[in-house]
C-alpha cells in the first residue's frame, strides 16, 4: 500500500497533502497539470475504476456510502471523486456529496475529493481523468467516480471507468430518458435505488425492456437497493466486484491511451492558443484573404 | 481565475442549518466552491481540509468554545498556512479567544457582504487589509 | 420597514399586501358575519372562553435547564419562586436529541457541549434528581421530549418518577411535545428514526394518554420550529394543521379510540410569537378558527369542547439580536404583547441573551417579569379579544385563514405533511424565505435596530454568554457507569429485549417504555434499539 494512503496517521499529513495538492494543480490546468498526469501515466495502470452515474436525486452518494464498507473489505483502500455542477452564472458551486458519507468509515483508507464541473460538459470535471490517473499511480486500488447527475448525455465517465453502474429510482420512466441518454447501451449494471418507493415493479419491467433491445448477448443485470438501510447492497457489491474483476485488460489500456490522447489534445490546444497570441499568427498580407489553411500553415511552420 | 474552495463544517452536534445554508449560498453566488460537510468532529474536519485541499476553512460554531478551539488547533497544526474563519452563536469572550488564534469571527447580525469580503481576502482574491 | 414612498406596497410577512388604513368594507364577506360574534362562539377566533384572562391568566411557562439534573432543578425552582406558573424540563441536546449516552463517540468528541443546552438525563435516576421537590401534582410540567425520537423515553421517565412518588397518573396534568418540526425541519439531527416510525410513536403516546393519563397533553405540534426556520405565518399555520391531520388520520386508521378524544389531546399546540405585532395576533385568532373548521368539516366532530385550541407561545428566538442585547427586553415584551392580544394560554419569553447563549439567571428572571408586568399592570387582561372588530385585524385574520388553507391544500396535494418533510419541500420553502429575509436586511430594505442601524461602536457588549456548569459531562459519565453497575442487569436487559420486540411489532410502545425506565435502562441503550429496528431517516437536505 502506497505512502499516500498510509500517510495521515499519527498526524503525518505531508504525503496526503501532496496528493491533494497535485489534484488541485490538475484542476488549475496548464502545463503543470499536464506534466503531473504524464508522470503518473508512466506507471503501469493497476487501479480498478468504477463509475456511478444517474439522474440527480437517485441516491448515488448514499449508494456509494453504503457500498464503501464492502469496497474497503475487498480493496483495502478506496478513493472517491464526486462531481457536482458549477453555477453557470457565478462560477461557484455547492459540493454536497461528502456530507452524505458516514465519516466513521473514513480512517485514512478513504480519500474523498469533491469536484466542481467548472463548465465541463459530459458529466464529470475536466480534471477527473487526470485525477484518476494520479490516484492510480499513488497506489489507490479502487477509484469510484460519482458523476454530475444531470441525467442527459453524460458519457465521459465511460472512457474513464472499467465499469459503470447506472442508478435510477422507481418512476424513472416518467422523467429520465435513460435510453435516449445512451446509458442503457453503456451501463454494466443497473440499480433501482429507493426501492421502497411506489412503482418498483413497473420500473424494473421498463428497465428490463429497454435493456432487452440491446444487441449484446446478455443484458446487464438489474439490482434493487435501499441504500439508506443497506438493503440489496451486499448483493450489488458482489456483482460489481465480479464485474471489475472480469473487466477486460483492454479497458484499462483503452483508458490509458485515452488519457495520453486527451493530454496531447490539451497540449496541442495550449500550443495553438499561445501561437494565436503571438506575432507569428498575423497574416503577412494583413488582409481579408487569409484562410484557416494559411493560419494552420503558419502554425506548423512555427512548431518546426 | 480558477474558483477558490471553502470548507464549511459545524463543530457542534446542533442541527440548525439556517445560518450555514445562507452563508454557503452567498459564497457560491460570489463564485466560491463550497464543500459542506455538516456536523463533523475535529479529525473529520482536518481530513476534509487536507484531502479537499481547500483555500479556506469555515467553521459554524455554537456551544462551548473549547470544542471549536480543538478543531482550530488541529487544522492549524496540520496545515499552518490554511486560513480559518468562523461564524455562529459565539459570545463575546469566545470571539476574543478565536480572534487571538488569528480567525476572523462573524457572530449573529454579521452582514453577508462582510463574510464574502473576508472570504475574498483570506483566499487571496482581494488584497489583505 | 418603512416604504420609501407611502404609495409603495407594504407586505405582511405572509405576503399579504397591507393598506394604509382599513374600513368595514375591507373585511371579506366570508368573514364579515364571523367578525360580529362573541368570544366563546364558534369558530372561536375571538377565544374559547368569554371571560378570557379574567378567569384564567395565561401560564408563565419558560424553557429552562442546563448542566446536571440538579442544576436544572435549581433553575426551575428559581423560576417558580420568581413567578412562573408551570415548568419545562429541557434535555441536553447532544444526548437526548440523538438518544445517545455520554459515552457515544459523537458525544465524546464534543464533551464540553454536554449540558450546555439542557440537563443530561440518561436514566430515571437523573429524572428523579431533576424533579426533586418540584410540584408535579399541583403545577403543570412539560416533561421535555420535544424531539420525536426522544419523547417516549422522556415521558416514561417523568411518569415513572410520578408513580414512584405516589401520584395518581390518571390525575397528572402536564404536557409532552414530540414535535416533528423540531428535528425534521428546523434543527436536523445527524441521525434519527424515519418519520413513519415517529408517527407510530406519537399515535402510541396519544392512545396511551387517552387511556391512562387523560389530563396529560400527549403531543404538541410546535409551529415555532417551522417559523423560526423560515416558514411565514400562513405557512406556519398551514403546516401545523397538516401535521394535525397526520395524527388524526393515524388515530382514525387505528380505530381504537374515539376521534374526539384524540382531537382533544391534539388541541394543545405551540406557536411562535414574532415581532410583527398585529400579524402575529391575527395568526392566533386564525388558528382557533381553522381548528374549529377543520374538526367540523374534515372529521365531522360535533363536540364543541374539542374545538378548544390551547395555544402555547414562545417569542421568536431568531429576532433577538446579538448587538445591544438590552434592546431584546423590548423585543421580548412586544412579542409577548402580540401573543396576549392573540389570546394564548401559555407563554415563554426568550431571554435577552438568546443570541449569545442559554439564559442567565437574570435574563430568565426578566422573561418572567415581562409577563408579570403585562398581566398585572397593563390592563391587557381586562377584555377578551380586545382587537376583535378592528377593520384591519378582522380583514387580516380572514386573509391569513385563506392563505393558510391554500398552503395546507398544497401540502395535502403533495402527499401530506410527513411526505413534505421527507422530500425536503418544506425545507425548500423555509430556505426561500430565509434567503428573502436576509436579502431584505442586507439591502437595507428591512432594519434591525442596533444591527443594521443605530450602531453602538463605543461599548462592545453589555453582557456575555452564560456558560452553565463545567462538570456536566464528568458527572454524567460517572452516573452512567453507576447505573449500569448497580441496577438489576437482567431486568434492564429483559426490558430492552421487550422494547425491541414491541418496536418490531405494532403494540403500543409506552407500557414497555415504562418498564424500561423502571428497570433503569439508559437513553443510549433505548436509542440503540431504535437504530437497530428503524434505521435512519433519509435527510433531504445537505447540512
Amino acid at each position: 500500500m502506497s505512502d499516500a494512503s498510509t500517510a495521515g496517521r499519527e498526524g503525518n499529513f505531508t504525503a496526503r497533502r501532496s496528493l491533494a495538492k497535485s489534484i488541485s494543480a490538475i484542476e488549475s490546468g496548464g502545463p503543470e497539470a499536464l506534466a503531473i498526469e504524464q508522470r503518473a501515466l508512466q506507471k503501469p495502470a493497476s487501479a480498478h475504476v468504477l463509475g456511478i452515474t444517474g439522474p440527480p436525486g437517485a441516491g448515488k452518494s448514499s449508494l456509494i456510502n453504503a457500498l464503501l464498507p464492502h469496497a474497503l473489505d475487498h480493496y483495502g483502500a478506496v478513493a472517491i471523486l464526486a462531481v457536482d455542477p458549477s453555477s453557470s452564472l457565478t462560477g461557484g458551486a455547492l459540493l454536497g456529496d461528502r456530507v452524505r458519507m458516514d465519516y466513521r468509515h473514513f480512517d485514512q483508507k478513504v480519500f474523498f475529493r469533491s469536484m466542481a464541473s467548472r463548465g465541463y460538459q459530459g458529466g464529470i470535471a475536466a480534471a477527473t481523468r487526470a485525477s484518476v490517473n494520479v490516484l492510480d499511480a499513488a497506489g489507490w486500488p479502487l477509484v469510484i467516480i460519482e458523476t454530475l447527475g444531470i441525467g442527459q448525455v453524460e458519457l465521459d465517465v465511460m472512457a474513464l471507468a472499467d465499469r459503470v453502474a447506472v442508478v435510477l429510482n422507481p418512476g424513472w420512466g416518467d422523467s429520465f430518458q435513460a435510453n435516449k441518454a445512451g446509458l442503457t447501451e453503456q451501463g454494466d449494471a443497473f440499480v433501482l435505488n429507493k426501492a421502497d418507493r411506489p412503482g418498483l415493479e413497473n420500473a424494473i419491467m421498463l428497465l428490463e425492456q429497454s435493456l432487452q433491445c440491446l444487441p449484446t448477448m446478455t443484458p446487464p443485470a438489474v439490482f434493487t437497493t435501499i441504500a439508506t438501510d443497506g438493503e440489496g447492497v451486499p448483493e450489488l457489491w458482489q456483482a460489481l466486484a465480479q464485474l471489475m474483476q472480469d473487466a477486460p485488460q483492454e479497458q484499462q489500456n483503452r483508458r490509458r491511451s485515452h488519457a495520453v490522447r486527451e493530454g496531447a489534445k490539451t497540449q496541442l490546444l495550449n500550443d495553438f492558443e499561445a501561437f494565436l497570441a503571438s506575432p507569428a499568427a498575423a497574416s503577412p498580407e494583413n488582409g481579408p484573404s487569409d484562410s484557416a489553411a494559411n493560419l494552420l500553415q503558419r502554425f506548423y511552420r512555427q512548431q518546426d | 481565475m480558477k474558483p477558490k474552495r471553502i470548507l464549511m463544517a459545524k463543530t457542534g452536534l446542533d442541527g440548525h442549518w439556517r445560518g450555514p445554508t445562507i452563508v454557503a449560498r452567498a459564497l457560491r453566488d460570489a463564485g466560491f466552491e463550497v464543500i459542506m460537510i455538516g456536523m463533523a468532529t475535529t479529525a473529520e474536519i482536518v481530513a476534509a481540509a487536507i484531502d479537499e485541499d481547500v483555500d479556506l476553512v469555515g467553521l459554524n460554531i455554537g456551544g462551548h468554545i473549547d470544542v471549536a478551539l480543538r478543531a482550530v488547533d488541529a487544522v492549524q497544526s496540520a496545515a499552518p498556512d490554511m486560513p480559518i474563519f468562523a461564524g455562529g452563536t459565539i459570545p463575546p469572550h469566545a470571539c476574543k479567544q478565536l480572534e487571538a488564534k488569528g480567525l476572523e469571527v462573524f457572530p449573529p447580525g454579521s452582514m453577508l457582504t462582510d463574510i464574502v469580503d473576508s472570504a475574498n481576502r483570506l483566499t487571496g482574491l482581494s488584497p489583505a487589509q | 420597514m418603512r416604504p420609501k414612498d407611502p404609495n409603495d406596497t407594504v407586505q405582511a410577512c405572509s405576503d399579504i399586501p397591507l393598506k394604509s388604513y382599513y374600513t368595514a368594507e375591507d373585511i371579506p364577506s366570508s368573514h364579515a358575519q364571523r367578525a360580529n360574534i362573541a368570544p366563546g362562539e364558534a369558530p372561536y377566533h375571538r377565544g374559547f372562553h368569554p371571560s378570557g384572562y379574567r378567569s384564567k391568566p395565561w401560564r408563565i411557562f419558560q424553557l429552562s435547564g442546563f448542566g446536571k439534573p440538579e442544576d436544572e432543578n435549581e433553575r426551575i425552582k428559581f423560576l417558580l419562586k420568581n413567578g412562573e406558573t408551570g415548568f419545562i424540563m429541557e434535555h441536553d441536546r447532544n444526548t437526548a436529541d440523538h438518544c445517545y449516552n455520554v459515552d457515544h463517540p459523537e458525544v465524546l468528541a464534543r464533551r464540553e457541549d454536554v449540558g450546555l443546552t439542557g440537563a443530561v438525563m440518561q436514566s430515571v435516576r437523573d429524572t428523579a434528581i431533576c424533579l426533586d421537590g418540584l410540584p408535579m401534582d399541583s403545577s403543570f410540567g412539560h416533561a421535555g421530549g420535544a424531539v420525536v425520537q426522544h419523547a417516549p423515553f422522556a415521558l416514561a421517565a417523568y411518569w415513572a418518577v410520578a408513580k414512584k412518588r405516589g401520584y395518581d397518573l390518571s390525575k397528572l396534568a402536564g404536557t409532552g411535545q414530540s414535535d416533528f418540526n423540531l428535528t425534521y425541519l428546523g434543527c436536523v439531527t445527524k441521525q434519527q428514526i424515519p418519520t413513519q416510525a415517529g408517527l407510530r410513536f406519537n399515535g402510541d403516546i396519544i392512545e396511551f394518554c387517552t387511556e391512562h393519563l387523560p389530563r396529560w397533553v400527549p403531543v404538541s405540534i410546535a409551529g415555532y420550529n417551522g417559523a423560526d426556520t423560515g416558514l411565514t405565518p400562513d405557512q406556519e399555520l398551514g403546516s401545523l394543521f397538516a401535521n394535525a391531520v397526520e395524527y388524526l388520520d393515524e388515530i382514525k386508521l387505528r380505530g381504537r379510540i374515539p376521534l374526539e378524544v384524540a382531537a382533544r389531546g391534539c388541541g394543545g399546540v405551540s406557536f411562535r410569537a414574532s415581532i410583527k405585532i398585529f400579524e402575529e395576533a391575527c395568526k392566533m385568532r386564525a388558528a382557533r378558527l381553522m381548528w374549529s373548521d377543520l374538526l367540523k368539516e374534515r372529521y365531522d366532530i360535533k363536540d364543541e369542547r374539542v374545538a378548544n385550541l390551547r395555544i402555547h407561545c414562545v417569542t421568536a428566538g431568531s429576532k433577538m439580536a446579538y448587538q445591544q442585547p438590552m434592546n431584546n427586553l423590548v423585543r421580548g415584551a412586544l412579542m409577548a404583547v402580540s401573543a396576549v392580544l392573540g389570546g394564548v394560554q401559555s407563554l415563554g419569553v426568550s431571554g435577552y441573551d438568546e443570541a449569545l447563549s442559554i439564559p442567565s439567571e437574570h435574563a430568565h428572571q426578566m422573561s418572567v417579569r415581562i409577563q408579570q408586568i403585562l398581566m398585572e399592570e397593563t390592563g391587557l387582561t381586562d377584555v377578551t379579544d380586545p382587537l376583535g372588530g378592528s377593520y384591519y385585524v378582522e380583514t387580516l385574520t380572514a386573509q391569513l385563514v385563506e392563505k393558510s388553507w391554500a398552503f395546507f391544500e398544497e401540502i395535502q396535494s403533495r402527499g401530506g405533511y410527513l411526505a413534505c418533510l421527507d422530500s425536503g419541500w418544506l425545507h425548500a420553502k423555509a430556505e426561500e424565505n430565509q434567503h428573502k429575509e436576509f436579502m431584505q436586511t442586507e439591502s437595507g430594505e428591512a432594519n434591525i435596530v442596533g444591527v443594521t442601524m443605530a450602531h453602538d461602536d463605543s461599548s462592545p457588549f453589555e453582557i456575555d454568554g452564560f456558560i452553565g456548569t463545567d462538570d456536566a459531562f464528568d458527572v454524567a459519565l460517572e452516573r452512567l457507569k453507576e447505573v449500569k453497575r448497580t441496577r438489576h442487569e437482567k431486568g434492564a436487559k429483559t426490558a430492552l429485549k421487550d422494547l425491541e420486540r414491541v418496536c418490531r411489532g405494532s403494540d403500543n410502545i409506552m407500557p414497555v417504555m415504562m418498564d424500561c425506565l423502571e428497570a433503569e435502562a439508559t437513553l443510549g441503550e433505548v436509542g440503540d434499539v431504535y437504530r437497530e429496528v428503524f434505521g435512519d431517516w433519509r435527510t433531504p437536505i445537505q447540512c
